[in-house]
């Protein structure tokens, strides 16, 4: 380390304090340390006081978002209030700080990254109605159900029969059958009672079911009764929350398969 | 599938050599587009350290170009193997650009070593070191050439047109993604050349054993950092560009990358764009440092901060939340979710995030604008700064290189399970979208290797040479 020529006061490195009130160790961490605390207190404490009669609510990872915010700010001004910083005086030391700083800031943003994700990357509800979906499709396309009998999905490519109408809008057009019954109620009550209300025929331009079987108006009632003790109820649940998801051909096209 | 690549399997492997690729290219184009200015205002300006800045540069440009290369045909080498069909698919659909995307690649590299070894001989005289601009102008020409062929292949493969049958193949490369991919990537390597250049700069600062070298490497990581904020303060704006024209391309491929399995990368990009800013701004209030009489406006610090805080904040309200009027929030999400007032929904939308991140722009302007006026008043004095300050130059490279590692992330994720949207299908046992968690692994594997290169770029090509001087 000893070039020839090379002022020995050259080799330091020059450097003034930025805010030099707050020299001295206890001082430079006093206010960064005490807005830290309050900020966790406020977090962790008033948050989850205050916010159910105000009828709001910071989720965990909230708060943990803002707590690393709080921790992160109060490290911040620590550093800002802390320089100058000893320079690193052998190439050992100085190589190892340069890999420690850059490798610590990959980390940190990487372990962020795999702490985040499973907090919100799939809401859980939609996972799960996902899978029924699935299963109620599987429970259509059974043998032991044999929906797919008499009943199309044209919007699946599902090529069934056409005693009974296309389901492939069934979830949009269920909303207006019954009034004052809701779409899911309707499809349920269609599965386990279909005589309870007849679906009208495409060209009769109705909307709502009919109470009574009408040549001109509705389908026949061919749909077999009985279906509420062939299949257990959580086929009906299954079936009904795949039935619901079928919204007609406009959103089932394109890229779904 | 005909080929796997054993232990790491194929999408790893592709991942690492692609991205890898990308960070030197990234490099390499964005860099000499400055080098070239710094030398021509080198001879405008009589300032020797512009034309040290550029020579230096365009040392490490040429030791990485190498290493571009080697990557490059890594990355070939995977694609011709296990990604053999989308490999075809892609030459057959648009052999011409592979064509010129050779002849230009060839030219590119002439010009290269053309620009770096002609360094000395050129620079006796004034007319001389004209040419050697000139020489310069056309490395980024071809350059940006090079650039725009790839852009066309990889903007096909997010966006292909919709009648892709009949399209001609003018339509195949001016997909509804390659101007603002192109405005993007431009952009992008701008930053990405200053910020390397900055770490450059704080390497050689922190091994440098005498004041007259770090008084240059001072200088350096300032300016270095300062081109690499300049052109990140234009990146937001790119970057809506590119989603809004791919919302207009197909409303179902934007929502899944906005709204639905890729959302929780751009939280993370919010977290890292913010610490981009902060370190900005933090090396910029230890720049006062060096300036007589700059210290006194540390106060200053805490506003700015504080915008820049609260901005950070808004980034990660999700677009949506459960408004409190909900009669029940739905289950399996309450324990998580965030409900506020509904008047308060404005936070999640885009525009509550395009006015944050303006904010957080226009306090980084106000800290320049700041260090303006303490450099008014009182004289600068190179190379005297906290040692801090570079590592603070180390840091800011290491989030901007992950965050372009996990942004390339997303747009080749868009592409859901196609190689090429909505035409050609992945069929390899990879076809999945991978999580934020295993992105975020995998960026952070490139970012490192990345830095380990160019570590080693740095020590041979400088540190190395000086122990022998
Ligand atoms: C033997 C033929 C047949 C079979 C098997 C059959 N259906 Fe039907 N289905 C019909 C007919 C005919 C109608 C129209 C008359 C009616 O409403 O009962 C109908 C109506 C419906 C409707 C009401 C549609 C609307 O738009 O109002 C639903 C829902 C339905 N079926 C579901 C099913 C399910 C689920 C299965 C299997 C568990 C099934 N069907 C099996 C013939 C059948």
């Amino acid at each position: 380390m000893s070039d020839p020529g090379t002022d020995p006061r050259e080799a330091r490195i020059e450097a003034v304090p930025l805010t030099p009130g707050a020299k001295g160790g206890w001082r430079r961490v006093k206010g960064p340390g005490i807005f830290a605390l309050a900020g966790l207190a406020a977090i962790w404490v008033l948050l989850p006081m205050v916010s159910d009669s105000w009828g709001i609510r910071f989720g965990a990872p909230y708060r943990v978002f803002f707590s690393l915010a709080v921790l992160g700010s109060a490290l911040f001004f620590i550093l800002l209030n802390w320089g100058p910083i000893p320079a690193p005086g052998s190439p050992l030391t100085t190589f190892a700080s340069i890999f420690l700083v850059y490798g610590a800031t990959v980390g940190g943003v990487m372990s962020f990254g795999l702490w985040y994700y499973p907090q919100f990357e799939i809401p859980k509800p939609a996972v799960e109605q996902a899978r029924a979906q699935e299963r109620g499709k599987q429970a259509f396309l059974s043998p032991a159900a044999n929906c797919f009998a008499c009943h199309s999905i044209e919007a699946l490519g599902i090529r069934g029969g056409t005693r009974g109408p296309d389901l492939s809008a069934v979830g949009a057009q269920a909303e207006a059958r019954k009034s004052g019954t809701p779409a899911e109620d309707y499809i349920r009550e269609s599965i386990v009672n279909p005589a309870a209300c007849l679906t009208p025929l495409p060209a009769s331009g109705l909307a709502e079911c009919l109470p009574a079987a009408d040549p001109a108006r509705t389908y026949p009632p061919l749909m077999p009764p009985g279906f509420k003790d062939r299949l257990s109820d959580e086929q009906i649940n299954d079936l009904v929350t795949f039935l619901m998801g079928l919204k007609g051909l406009a959103e089932q096209d394109g890229k779904s398969r | 599938m005909p080929l796997d690549i054993p232990l790491i399997g194929a999408r790893t492997a592709l991942w690492l050599v692609a991205q890898i690729h990308l960070f030197l290219a990234a490099f390499v184009l964005g860099a000499p587009i400055f080098i070239v200015i710094s030398e021509w205002l080198g001879l405008q300006t009589r300032d020797p350290r512009y034309e040290r800045l550029a020579r230096e540069t365009m040392k490490v440009v040429a030791i990485a170009y190498s290493l571009t290369a080697v990557f490059g045909v890594l990355f070939a080498f995977v694609l011709m193997g296990p990604y053999q069909l989308l490999t075809n698919y892609l030459f057959r659909a648009l052999y011409p650009v592979w064509a010129l995307y050779g002849l230009f690649i060839l030219l590119e590299t002439v010009c290269m070593y053309l620009y770096w070894y002609t360094w000395g001989p050129l620079s006796a005289t004034t007319v001389r070191k004209w040419m050697h601009i000139g020489i310069g102008v056309v490395l980024n020409v071809l350059g940006t050439i090079v650039m725009l062929l790839m852009n066309a292949v990889a903007g096909f493969m997010n966006t292909p047109p919709k009648a892709i049958e009949t399209a001609t193949l003018w339509e195949l490369v001016n997909n509804a993604a390659w101007w603002p991919l192109n405005l993007h990537r431009f952009l992008g390597n701008i930053t990405f050349g200053g910020f390397v250049v900055a770490l450059f700069a704080a390497f050689m600062f922190l091994t440098s054993r005498t004041g007259e070298d770090r008084k240059f490497y001072d200088w350096m990581g300032y300016i270095g950092n300062l081109i690499g904020v300049g052109a990140l303060m234009t990146m937001p704006l790119a970057g809506y560009v590119l989603a809004k024209e791919l919302f207009l391309y197909d409303a179902q491929l934007a929502t899944f990358m906005m709204a639905d399995k890729l959302s929780g990368y751009f939280v993370m990009q919010g977290l890292l764009v913010v610490l981009l800013f902060l370190g900005a701004n933090f090396y910029m209030w230890l720049s006062m440092q060096r300036i007589e009489g700059g210290p006194r406006f540390a106060p200053h610090m805490k506003a700015v901060f504080g915008v820049l805080l609260a901005g950070g904040v808004i980034w990660v309200v999700p677009q949506n939340f459960f408004p409190d009027l909900l009669s029940k929030a739905p289950p399996g999400v309450s324990e998580q979710a965030l409900i506020l007032p509904e008047r308060f929904a404005f936070l999640g939308l885009m525009v509550a995030k395009a006015l944050a991140v303006t904010a957080i722009i226009i306090m980084t302007f106000v800290t320049y604008l700041l260090y303006r006026r303490a450099r008014a008043t009182g004289r600068i004095v190179w190379g005297r700064i906290d040692p801090m300050a570079q590592y603070v130059l180390i840091f800011i490279p290491a989030v901007a290189v992950y965050l372009m590692g996990l942004m390339g992330a997303i747009r080749s994720l868009t592409r859901m399970d196609y190689h090429v949207y909505g035409a050609l299908k992945d069929l390899t046992p990879y076809w999945y979208v991978v999580t934020l968690g295993h992105s975020s692994v995998m960026a952070a594997i490139t970012t490192v290797s990345f830095f380990l290169l160019l570590v080693f770029v740095f020590w041979v090509g400088f540190v190395m040479g000086k122990a022998h001087e």
